[in-house]
């Protein structure tokens, strides 16, 4: 058996639901085998409840459990950096809890909030454009460290006192401010939500972005809409999620 | 290119803030993982910064096994090697392991089967290494539970095969060779004297521990065992003047008691080595 088989074989071991016996035989230390397994597995199920910490509190130890056999074994992670483990496994898992009707409806939404936040934390903000002074003529640029979010149950505040969460839709910046090591959501409404989108994709400007989302949502982009969108861009500053405009290279 | 001599620690989140703000002359260096910071903001880069500014930083990294089939992709290499030249390290580390394969990563150090397909792979991986990061490559020995497939030699052989062969360095895990000669029986001062002296750049010691079962497994979570202290002096005695690290990763003591382990490792370092920092 060549090298590339028998690094299979062991990757297998520690990988599936179940150890497979003909890989363990063809490995031929089974005892020491079965000791990888156990410290890959409890390595990997240690990191992701460290991320995603309430999130597995409340699926459950039996769920965390069956929900990790199944990503090991079908979407082992790939990334070298370890600290992207949990929202590799974060973002792999929503849709399964969400398909599975005996864990809470919120818990997705949880979980998805609760990957931005670990994500956030460790983002570089360092490498951004040049920027100049805000002007609506140009493209913005927002802060590298920050995610959007649109779920639908308000899982940043505090549970209920049934330890569930307010189903409605909830839109979010989770942004960490720079020299700032704590990550913080903040709540936005449906049109802010789509102009940070609009503007984090790039290449467009405020004047444009304002356009076409005051036309996807109907509105007149009037005297009104103007005001509060200087109110909304001037927090965004303060904030530090935008930045400026970009600059002219 | 910075100088690193004496006795170092492991930059770990939870011990840094204590790091920086004590009064350790024995802290010299400091390593890092450098996939704890490549393209990292936040906390860890000015956690980085902070170390950088007052100790030589070297790295060790923890994925790219050289036993892997697969080389390393540039998609990482490339900020790993501008990390390393940003930190101006002497040299890199990485273990004689390998990590997964097929793209797969398992985030630990599986060992090699002891045979020359091996050797050839990791040799091959290692030269690759060098070149795309232009700096010199250490490999560091390992600790393993379990022997994948038959072994057509010792680990020793293999590793001195592998050392030979690529022209790298070795950052020789004492630590790892006692718990391997309790595990697999054999004489770990025989090991230890048998390693060519000019390949050892680098020293690591950590804790240990025995299952009910007998097995010793390398946590980085426990205290130096004596029986490692006294390995350590044998080796450094065998060595020469080389760079000690205290690996502590997990279930992390009190600043005081790592400070004694540290004033420990110096005194033998000082005693075996016959350097005096006074």
């Amino acid at each position: 058996m060549g090298l590339v088989d028998q690094q299979r074989n062991a990757q297998a071991v520690c990988l599936r639901s179940e150890p497979p016996q003909q890989a363990l035989a063809q490995l031929g230390d089974r005892r020491g085998w079965l000791v990888y397994r156990e410290m890959v597995r409890t390595r990997l199920r240690d990191e992701v409840e460290l991320g995603l910490r309430r999130s597995c509190r409340v699926a459950g130890q039996q769920a965390v459990t069956q929900t990790l056999d199944r990503y090991l074994e079908q979407v082992p992670p790939r990334t070298r950096l370890f600290r992207e483990v949990a929202c590799h496994f974060g973002r792999t898992v929503a849709p399964w809890w969400k398909a599975d009707a005996s864990l809470p409806a919120y818990l997705p939404d949880l979980c998805l909030y609760e990957v931005a936040v670990w994500e956030v934390a460790d983002l570089d903000d360092r490498n951004h454009p040049e920027v100049v002074e805000l002007a609506f003529d140009r493209p913005p640029v927002l802060s590298p460290a920050l995610r959007l979010l649109a779920l639908g149950h308000v899982v940043h505040t505090q549970p209920a006192a049934d330890g569930g969460y307010t189903a409605e839709p909830c839109f979010l910046a989770v942004h960490r401010p720079a020299d700032d090591r704590m990550v913080q959501p903040w709540r936005l409404n449906r049109l802010s939500y789509d102009l940070l989108c609009l503007w984090q994709a790039g290449g467009v400007s405020v004047t444009q972005a304002v356009q076409r989302v005051g036309q996807a949502h109907g509105l007149p982009v009037d005297a009104t809409f103007v005001d509060g969108l200087c109110t909304v861009l001037a927090d965004f500053i303060e904030k530090g999620i935008i930045l400026g405009s970009l600059g002219a290279r | 290119m910075q100088t690193v001599r004496g006795v170092g620690i492991g930059l770990r989140r939870a011990l840094a803030e204590a790091l920086f703000t004590s009064d350790a002359p024995e802290v010299r260096w400091v390593e890092i993982h450098p996939e704890n910071y490549v393209s990292r903001g936040g906390y860890f880069r000015t956690m980085l910064e902070r170390a950088a500014e007052r100790w030589p930083i070297v790295t060790h990294g923890l994925t790219l096994g050289v036993g892997a089939v697969e080389p390393p992709e540039a998609g990482y290499t490339r900020p790993l090697r501008a990390l390393l030249h940003e930190l101006q390290v002497p040299w890199h580390s990485e273990h004689l392991c390998f990590s997964g394969t097929d793209g797969v990563m398992l985030h630990d150090l599986l060992p090699l089967p002891f045979d020359e397909q091996a050797i050839d792979t990791a040799c091959a991986r290692i030269r690759e290494l060098r070149d795309s990061l232009e700096l010199p490559v250490a490999i560091e020995n390992i600790s393993f539970y379990a022997h994948l497939g038959t072994p057509r030699m010792s680990e020793l052989q293999f590793l001195l095969e592998v050392l030979e062969r690529s022209d790298a360095k070795l950052l020789l895990d004492v630590n790892n060779v006692y718990v391997n000669a309790k595990n697999h029986g054999f004489d770990p001062r025989k090991y230890i004297s048998s390693i060519p002296r000019e390949r050892v750049v680098q020293i690591h010691v950590a804790g240990h521990f025995t299952r009910p079962d007998g097995l010793v497994i390398d946590t980085h979570g426990d205290a130096v065992r004596q029986e490692v202290y006294d390995l350590l002096e044998h080796t450094l005695r065998h060595a020469g003047e080389v760079p000690v690290l205290l690996e502590r990763d997990q279930n992390i003591p009190s600043w005081e008691q790592l400070h004694a382990e540290l004033r420990r490792l110096d005194e033998i370092y000082q005693r075996a080595t016959g350097v005096s920092w006074a």
